[in-house]
């Protein structure tokens, strides 16, 4: 009798499987950026041909809301132009209407600036409350302080961060790697570039692609090693990358930066994905060193031991076992990589596997793992558009602006291209670079923005309907830094559990929104969240109600939410 | 003056002129030194090392005719390897390249002296290109390879004596039946080695027209397609062309293991294991048979079924970096960490190495 129940319980399992997704269902997205006022096209080098490698690169996106009104905001990272300088080309910075539309913030919070930015990160690196910025630049980064006013301060050198010499930084993120309260600092660089020694297209085999003579690189050229500061407190940094380990690892062409806990140790550690060369994942060794694993750990290179070219990444535990998985973007003809945690941070690249192989036409970007549907599975996005405009029209189907690729998780077994039910928010072609995930409607549904080079951004609107619930997870460090960055959070319901950690940095050169998502499927009650602070300290809150938004403080427990108020 | 001390006793004087010539040569100072020379001939017709000695100096002078006619008088009074190589060297200088080459060919099979084999031969080498005898110059080139691997000079020349070979065979290809479908393998193999992948393909395309059961072209074909066709059905395309290929080739390893990636790609775990697992009980040494089928078990957490692939691959390919990466994988998993650590280190030994090589084409490629 048991046996026989069991049989039909498994057999309706597989017909629920094998049942197609509901229209009303399916994963749908909308482009709002025109409506919503983003509408500012983005600079980065020659729209037809692009003399050097620099052109090809940047632009970061960020939702952040950095007037602590509950509303995401949007940080756009704007390039330049050769061979003079595009003076009107400047970051931008939206505040959030509350409306569905934004508002150029950029004059009045002091962010006009121009160069050949590329990524941004945020953290509040001076424990005041208010978020800040990190903005990287071939050319020199920038760190800016934000006031609480509106308005930021320009703070690079007063905070030991100004370059010595020439560099092209790349990926960042904030992290408290030694756990003492204080938001450190990483910084990956790409490639070691000056313009007076830059080869030209086609003068060598490093600048010709399918026959095309393009510009130069990254092969060719001289690689890079990271940085990493420390945070002195005072509001001052040190740079600590030879005697943490960091820089022992030379030249890579260093890009998309991730930190996570991915061996469940409590100490964040750091992946950066490299253009061509083996991705590096530094170990914390919790002594303020780290150890590079990549390779022994099985996230350096794809399935055949060979070096991919890197670009974005995200971190989510897509098959919930508890594990921080890592996606990774590369270039075309390579797939996807999906590294699977198998346990105590070492990995197999799953992707050929779990359905990820199959779209190798891409050139990919921004990424990032999300529950798009709310069904307590990480979905994926990924970003593309080629780095050759020189490719349009030369080859059919090669195009410089190329679709994205929307992911279904299917139970944490394979993920479904859904790309082409999704609409054409998804479809339409564009050279997307930097892409940030977050829910700037607080609406439960996750949406992202996305920096498109020598166009507006996209801003896609989740259109996903269906009754699934989920629950936003605000959090605010005490003892631990103030945005809570490294902070794991678990989610349980019923028999699931789902976890995710606060991180800056991430997906190619962007910020995600501090507040973590968890789709909560058919349950209206979360029986138990569980938070481990930076500092060590972890916080239990129980049976919170499904679609809202919570803050939990460290220590003092909800601020804001409907939860059982027992602690 | 010289000359007239020596008038008196020539024996004596033809020693001191010697070494007078010797100095002047030393010297720099060549015209002293034939000078001399011509007049220890004078006083001695038949002194083989004068006319020689004379000879050199004159090949120094830029007078080849000259010092032709005198080495040859040298070698004709008395048997000399050296001034027969000499001799050969000065032919060269003026263009008589066949008759450098007996002397050269002589010296090259009689030299002790590995320096000096080595330069006759290179030599020899360009005589033999310079008057359309490749294969003959193969030869040498070959063993010159034998003798310094590492030489850039003796790298260079096989380089030649390659390229005209390929050059001469292929021209004579094209003067009897340019529009052969050898003639277009040949051409999309080049464009494959130019990255031009969807022309190689046109060419292939244009093969199977007048021979559409060539074994091997619908494989070629299918290969370009993955490597250059952007649209969604390029996959289906690819296989439509690894299946005909294997309807006329069932043997054929590669179409075999194409179409199990293409599989695994697509997440069809045993499909691929089938089209591998065919490949492996054809050619059981056939390694990318052998990584596919490793790969699936590893994607299906049958690490030790992956490793009775990879195993027999690693001893039929000892340098294969997948093998060597799937092994740390597989062993890792088991928990056999000594046996990962020996995979890790031989995969990035491999690494290395092969990083290296590349590393150096693309430095000696590079504009200056």
């Amino acid at each position: 009798m048991i046996r026989a129940a069991a049989i039909l319980s498994v057999l309706a399992l597989a017909a629920a499987a094998l049942r197609p997704t509901p229209a009303d269902e399916q994963l749908r997205f909308v482009d709002l950026s025109p409506a919503a006022r983003l509408t500012v096209k983005t600079v980065f080098g020659g729209e037809k041909t692009k003399r050097y490698i620099v052109e090809t690169t940047g632009g970061g996106a960020a939702f952040l809301d950095f007037d602590n009104d509950g509303w995401l905001d949007i940080f756009l990272v704007n390039g330049s132009r050769f061979p003079a300088p595009a003076p009107a080309a400047t970051n931008h910075l939206y505040r959030n209407n509350r409306d569905g539309t934004f508002q150029d913030a950029t004059s009045r919070a002091g962010l006009e600036r121009s160069g050949w930015g590329q990524g941004v990160c945020a953290g509040d690196f001076d424990n005041d409350g208010h978020t800040d910025l990190f903005v990287t630049y071939w050319g020199g980064n920038v760190l800016y302080r934000n006031n609480g006013n509106g308005a930021f301060a320009e703070v690079t050198e007063a905070a030991g961060l100004k370059a010595s010499r020439l560099r092209w930084g790349s990926g960042c993120a904030f992290l408290d790697y030694d756990r003492d309260g204080l938001l450190d600092l990483f910084v990956s660089n790409y490639v070691d570039f000056d313009l007076k020694t830059a080869p030209q297209p086609g003068s060598g085999p490093t600048c010709r692609y399918r026959g095309l003579a393009v510009n130069c690189g990254p092969r060719g050229l001289k690689g890079e090693s990271n940085l990493l500061f420390h945070n002195q407190g005072r509001g001052t940094f040190r740079d600590v990358s030879e005697q943490s380990g960091i820089s022992s690892a030379r030249d890579h062409y260093g890009l998309g930066v991730l930190t996570g806990d991915f061996n469940n140790d409590g100490w964040p550690d750091i992946y950066v994905a490299n253009d061509k060369t083996a991705s590096l994942l530094f170990r914390n060794q919790r002594d303020g060193t780290f150890e590079e694993i990549g390779v022994f750990a099985g996230c350096a290179y794809d399935a055949d031991g060979k070096a991919a070219s890197g670009m974005g990444v995200a971190a989510g535990d897509f098959d919930r076992d508890g594990w921080l998985d890592i996606l990774k973007t590369n270039f075309s003809d390579e797939p996807t990589s999906l590294y699977r945690n198998t346990g105590d941070g070492l990995f197999i690249d799953a992707a050929l596997g779990a359905g990820l192989g199959r779209n190798r036409r891409w050139v990919g970007w921004g990424c990032g793992f999300a529950d798009f549907d709310n069904d307590g599975w990480l979905d994926a996005l990924i970003v593309n558009g080629h780095v050759f405009p020189e490719l349009d029209g030369a080859e059919p189907g090669w195009g410089f602006r190329q679709p994205k690729v929307l992911y279904r998780n299917i139970r944490g077994e394979r993920f479904e291209d859904v790309s082409a039910q999704a609409g054409p928010a998804i479809t339409t072609p564009a050279a997307s670079r930097g892409a940030a995930f977050g829910d700037f409607d607080n609406d439960g549904r996750l949406d992202v923005v996305i920096n498109n080079m020598h166009d507006a951004p996209s801003l896609l609107h989740s259109r996903t309907r269906n009754r699934n619930h989920w629950i936003l997870v605000r959090l605010e460090g005490v003892r631990s830094n103030r945005s809570a960055i490294g902070a794991r959070v678990s989610c349980l319901t019923g028999k699931f559990r789902q976890i995710d950690e606060v991180r800056s940095g991430g997906s190619f050169f962007s910020q995600n929104d501090f507040r973590l998502h968890f789709g909560l499927g058919e349950a209206r009650r979360i029986d138990l969240l569980e938070i481990r602070w930076p500092s060590g300290a972890v916080q239990q809150i129980r049976a919170c109600a499904a679609d809202q938004i919570i803050t939990v403080r460290e220590g003092s427990g909800l601020v804001s939410g409907k939860c059982d108020p027992a602690p | 003056m010289a000359f007239l001390q020596c008038a008196r006793a020539w024996l004596l004087c033809a020693v001191a002129l010697a070494a007078q010539t010797k100095e002047a040569q030393q010297q720099g100072d060549l015209e002293t030194a034939a000078r001399e020379l011509q007049n220890a001939i004078q006083l001695n017709p038949a002194d083989a090392e004068a006319h020689g000695r004379l000879g050199m100096v004159y090949r120094r002078l830029g007078r080849l005719t000259e010092a032709i006619g005198l080495l040859e008088r040298s070698v004709r009074l008395e048997e000399n390897a050296r001034v027969k190589v000499l001799l050969a060297f000065t032919y060269i200088d003026a263009g008589r390249r066949r008759e450098a080459i007996p002397l050269l060919a002589a010296s090259w099979d009689a030299e002790s002296k590995p320096s000096l084999q080595a330069a006759v031969g290179q030599r020899l080498i360009e005589c033999y290109l310079e008057t359309g005898q490749p294969e003959q110059a193969l030869a040498v080139a070959q063993k010159l390879r034998q003798m310094a691997p590492q030489d850039p000079d003796v790298l260079y020349l096989a380089s030649k004596v390659y390229m005209n070979l390929w050059n001469g065979a292929f021209q004579q290809m094209l003067s009897q039946d340019p529009g052969s479908h050898q003639v277009r393998l040949i051409l999309a193999e080049g464009l494959e080695a130019q990255d031009r992948f969807a022309e190689a393909a046109n060419e292939y395309r244009q093969i199977l027209k007048t021979q559409p059961k060539l074994p091997g072209i619908h494989y070629q074909l299918g290969r370009m397609i993955l490597r250059s066709d952007a649209s969604a059905g390029a996959d289906e395309k690819a296989l439509a062309e690894f299946r005909q290929e294997l309807e006329h080739s069932p043997l054929n390893v590669g179409a075999l293991a194409e179409i199990g990636e293409i599989h695994l790609r697509r997440s069809q775990l045993e499909a691929a294991a089938r089209e591998f697992s065919r490949a492996v009980e054809l050619q059981p040494g056939y390694v990318p048979a052998r990584v596919g089928m490793a790969k699936v078990r590893i994607a299906q957490k049958q690490w030790s079924q992956a490793l009775e692939q990879l195993e027999p691959a690693a001893q039929a390919a000892p340098a294969e970096e997948a093998v060597a990466y799937n092994l740390m994988i597989a062993y890792r998993a088991l928990g056999r960490a000594a046996d990962a650590k020996r995979a890790f280190d031989t995969f990035q030994r491999l690494k290395q190495q092969n990083q290296q090589k590349r590393s150096a084409v693309l430095k000696g490629l590079a504009p200056p």
